[in-house]
């Protein structure tokens, strides 16, 4: 068995407050009775201070019955027969590869950590994939992607990141060579993806929520992520129902502004070109969340129709409120058009940066190696706690880069190499992945320094113009053990609400991450760099043991 | 004669040293006409850095030097770091002491030759004998050449470890020159060890030594110990026979693209991929396959037919450098007495000045202005190709008209009609 993550463009992993109360709320309402497959889907919009406004849609299919209890406990290969909920054509590609577990996500677009804060799930510029080959072609074909493209030159198994993010054994989920781990920067995203992940909903597009998924506001967005997520989890604390979990989310990150007025208000119709007119008759849950935090009394905005429920969560600046609407009990009514208002003009301010930021550019000029060219990692820990964090590079072969004279300017800190795989021409490409402690409100920078191979006249990407992409970095933070937030909600639930919970808890935090663009480097072939981040949720795993003796939980989220 | 060679040693010693030590030599170390990726001094330090981190170098493909070089290397980056300059310098000095010595074996044997042949030559010839004088000062010059032809300093200053492979080189034609069997097999396995291309300076050693079974038995079984013993070592030092393949694999299917001034990579670069393996054969073939007719016409004269096996490697060898260009020139003044037969001088001089001036100029536009191509550069060092082979077809023809002229007269005649000696 392995563990296949597949991951495209750039954002997808992360999973913040907001996303985990959802989570949260969900379960208590959908999971008590004896079912062995369930579906929810939820939307959360929360208004950004940069004016934006970001809506982020996930699709869960839980799904459980003998033969996948005994699959995931004793680790054996999936075998799964009589689909009810679960897509098949994407159960039989689970089966046929002897996938345990699988993150797959496709982006347009950069996430700006400095200005929009932690999505709920992240995930890199570009596709992203852990897989071996056939696998890749098989889904190259259910998301019509080009996912064929990754080969043994841009696929690797890091060391320490990427740890599995559903329940596993601690030997399997420290074998790091069950993962494979891939990213084609240069992916696109367009409606050829989106048909196709569409049609793995229950519903398809037919009702419910998946309706409001109309590919022209979609592709006008500042920023779109598609992702898929399978991974096994478990439904109680002993885990003795353990499920099969799929996740499809969608983000988006769009700016509605009318210049004219400069008022940030937006409806359903607005984002989406449609009002919701129906639920998915399939769903246990059917709910929009909007993130009202530090508006709790709706003067910075009012919503029409008010909303029945509010939840609010953790403390300081952990702390989110959400209006809870369910759509089940609104579209009785007629379409429903979900109204926020604003008074006033939107004012541009200080936003406040996440805790640990990461940047990434190319120095130098020219195209060829020397002194003169170098890859520069700023990472910027402005919390008051020292991190330690890992830092992963995947780049392509025709990149040479030279370790000796690459350093650190680390003011009081240390790094360790935990893997270095060095690249072959044309067969592997380079795995770089290092532990790096930050001190409290400190910046470090790195630097790598790269030749550039002269390639060979068919191994130019297409569109010459544009240069090369070369994947984004990722930094991975373990959690460390604070106090979980919502304790009270969690205890009842599963697993799944830990691994939420340690994201939100970094979210709160520790870290963050940010995308770095590498707007400098005008020259033509150089690449465009995205930084990422990532955050790996280690402590979960300490307190899922006491939770569930037998399993051990990894969580582990990622930011582009 | 004594105090001149210690002027220009020193003075040839202080020509590097200064531009080791200068800002220029930042800007001519990673040329990359001098540092290929096989020679660069930058991808030594990055193998030895990998090799101590206990990373295998081989496995990747950034090191392609052999194991022996890193061990070496190693030794040298970490216990002699500071003196790395003056070692460099004295492998120089040491190389051109072997070529000198060379050329005096050379030219004493040529006044034999003389002496023996003396009765068969033509009653004109007197006017073209040599002169031991003469030769003296060739033998002089040849050190000259060596120490201040800028490709060799340049070669030097940058630390690449053409410097090693030089060293070897005028080792194993002296000891040929010298008709020592034992150590001209042990020292061109080295060098073969080391850059692969030398092994084919075997056949003007066994026409060297080849009037006894003796040395011809011992110069091969020397040879093959050496390598054998190589062989073994290298595995050791590396861990397994991974070197193999990132070292004369490296060589032979030449993945590495990188511009040089070499004839490889550009058409490499644009050749269709299924035609790939054929015209890697047809480049590689072309190094040795003049090695034969050359030997057929040059029995006579071993040396002269190691020169030009030289010069037609430093030019079809996958990834040259001017380290190598500069070695094969610097021993062209023991040649003296043919510079009279030379036709093209002036055209060589020429296309070698303005390829070298050139070259970098061309390179520039492309890499850094990028108003310039792939092609500006390309066409610079096939000019400067070209001149090479000029230059030594234009040595070999001047070898040929001398014998000539020394056997038939310097009267040219047909059935009484005047003549030119023409190579067709």
């Amino acid at each position: 068995m392995n563990v296949i993550g597949i991951r495209m463009r750039p954002e997808t992993l992360f999973y913040f407050n907001i996303i985990f109360v959802v989570n949260c709320f969900q379960l208590i309402i959908g999971s008590v009775e004896d079912y062995n497959n369930a579906f929810s889907e939820e939307l959360l919009i929360r208004p950004l201070p940069s004016g934006h406004v970001y809506s982020h849609f996930e699709f869960t299919t839980l799904w459980t019955n003998k033969r996948i209890k005994e699959s995931i406990l004793n680790y054996k290969d999936f075998d799964f027969v009589h689909y009810d909920l679960f897509p098949r054509a994407f159960g039989e590609i689970v089966e046929r590869y002897h996938v345990r577990e699988l993150h797959l996500s496709l982006t347009q677009g950069l996430w700006r950590y400095h200005k929009w804060g932690y999505p709920v799930v992240e995930a890199p510029p570009g596709a992203q994939l852990w897989t071996w080959k056939d696998l890749v072609n098989a889904l190259s074909g259910l998301f019509c992607a080009s996912l064929n493209f990754i080969d043994s030159t841009n696929t690797v198994s890091p060391e320490l990141s990427f740890r599995p993010l559903g329940i596993t054994n601690p030997s399997y989920s420290q074998n790091s060579s069950l993962m494979r781990y891939t990213a084609l920067p240069r992916e696109n995203v367009c409606t050829e993806n989106l048909t196709p992940w569409k049609k793995l909903l229950p519903c398809d597009t037919k009702s419910g929520l998946s309706t409001l998924l109309h590919p022209t506001p979609l592709y006008s967005a500042y920023y779109h992520s598609l992702s898929l997520h399978m991974r096994p989890i478990c439904e109680d604390k002993d885990c003795r129902t353990p499920v099969l979990e799929l996740v499809q989310s969608l983000s988006l990150v769009q700016k509605l502004f009318n210049e004219m007025d400069g008022r940030q208000d937006w409806t359903l119709r607005s984002l989406f070109s449609a009002p919701l007119i129906s639920v998915c008759p399939l769903s246990k849950i059917s709910k929009i969340y909007v993130d009202i935090t530090e508006n709790e009394n709706l003067e910075i905005f009012k919503l029409d129709p008010l909303p029945p429920n509010v939840e609010t969560q953790g403390e300081g600046t952990a702390k989110r409120s959400l209006a809870i609407y369910d759509n089940l009990m609104l579209v009785k009514d007629g379409p429903f058009n979900l109204q926020a208002r604003y008074p006033n003009k939107h004012i541009y301010g200080i936003i406040p940066v996440p805790s640990l930021q990461v940047s990434r550019f190319i120095t130098g000029h020219g195209l060829e190696r020397g002194s003169i060219r170098s890859i520069t990692v700023k990472l910027v820990n402005s919390c008051p706690n020292q991190l330690t964090v890992t830092y992963l590079e995947v780049l392509p072969w025709y990149l040479r880069l030279f370790f000796h004279t690459s350093h650190f300017l680390l003011p009081e800190s240390s790094m360790y190499v935990s893997k270095l795989v060095t690249a072959r021409d044309r067969e592997r490409g380079w795995l770089y992945e290092v532990v790096v402690t930050l001190p409290p409100h400190s910046t470090t920078e790195m630097q790598l320094e790269f030749g550039r191979a002269l390639l060979k006249w068919l191994e130019y990407p297409p569109d010459a113009n544009h240069g090369f992409y070369i994947p984004s970095a990722l930094t991975m933070k373990k959690l460390e053990s604070k106090s979980f937030l919502g304790m009270k909600i969690i205890d009842k639930l599963k697993s799944k609400f830990l691994k939420k919970k340690s994201k939100e808890e970094e979210s709160k935090e520790e870290l963050s991450q940010k995308p770095s663009e590498d707007p400098k480097d005008k020259d033509k072939d150089e690449d465009r760099g995205g930084g990422e981040e990532n955050k790996k949720g280690i402590t979960l795993r300490k307190r899922v043991k006491e939770v569930h003796s037998i399993k051990d939980l990894a969580i582990y989220s990622l930011a582009v | 004669m004594i105090r001149n060679y210690i002027i220009i040693y020193f003075l040839g010693a202080m020509a590097r040293f200064f531009l080791m030590n200068s800002s220029l030599i930042s800007a001519v170390k990673n040329r990359v006409e001098v540092s290929t990726p096989l020679n660069s001094w930058l991808r030594v330090k990055e193998g030895v850095f990998l090799h101590g981190q206990g990373i295998p170098v081989y496995n990747g493909g950034v090191y392609h030097g052999t194991p022996l070089e890193l061990a070496i290397s190693e030794l040298l980056i970490r216990s002699w770091s500071n003196y790395l300059h003056i070692i460099f310098i004295a492998l120089d000095l040491i190389t051109t002491t072997f070529l000198v010595l060379a050329a005096s074996t050379y030219t004493i044997k040529l006044l034999t030759v003389q002496k023996q042949e003396r009765k068969l030559y033509s009653t004109d010839a007197d006017a073209i004998l040599l002169k031991e004088a003469d030769l003296r000062r060739g033998v002089f010059l040849v050190a000259a050449a060596f120490l201040f032809s800028p490709y060799s300093i340049v070669s030097c200053a940058a630390l690449t470890t053409t410097t090693f492979t030089n060293l070897l080189l005028a080792a194993t034609i002296y000891a040929m020159l010298k008709g020592y069997a034992f150590w001209f097999g042990a020292s061109l396995a080295l060098v073969t060890y080391q850059s692969f291309y030398p092994i084919c300076l075997l056949v003007p050693g066994i026409l060297e030594m080849g009037h006894s079974k003796k040395s011809v038995v011992k110069i091969f079984t020397s040879f093959l110990v050496t390598v054998y013993l190589l062989f073994f070592v290298s595995s050791e030092i590396s861990g397994g026979w991974q070197f193999l393949t990132a070292t004369y694999g490296f060589i032979l299917s030449a993945p590495d693209l990188t511009p040089n001034i070499g004839l490889f990579w550009y058409f490499f670069t644009e050749m269709f991929e299924h035609f790939r393996l054929f015209f890697l054969a047809t480049f590689q073939i072309n190094a040795f396959v003049y090695v034969l007719p050359l030997a057929t016409k040059l029995r006579k004269d071993p040396m002269l037919l190691s020169l030009a096996l030289l010069a037609l490697t430093a030019v079809f060898r996958s990834y040259p450098s001017l380290g190598d260009v500069g070695f094969y020139m610097s021993l062209l003044p023991v040649w003296k007495h043919l510079y009279l037969y030379l036709k093209q001088t002036f055209l060589v001089g020429c296309m070698l000045v303005s390829t070298s001036v050139l070259g970098p100029i061309m390179y520039n536009l492309w890499i850094f202005n990028g108003s310039a191509n792939a092609n500006f550069y390309f066409a610079v060092t096939l000019a400067f190709n070209t001149a090479q082979i000029f230059l030594v077809t234009d040595l070999l023809f001047a070898h040929v008209k001398r014998q000539y002229h020394l056997f038939n007269g310097s009267k040219l005649e047909v059935d009484g009609q005047p003549a030119t000696l023409a190579l067709e």
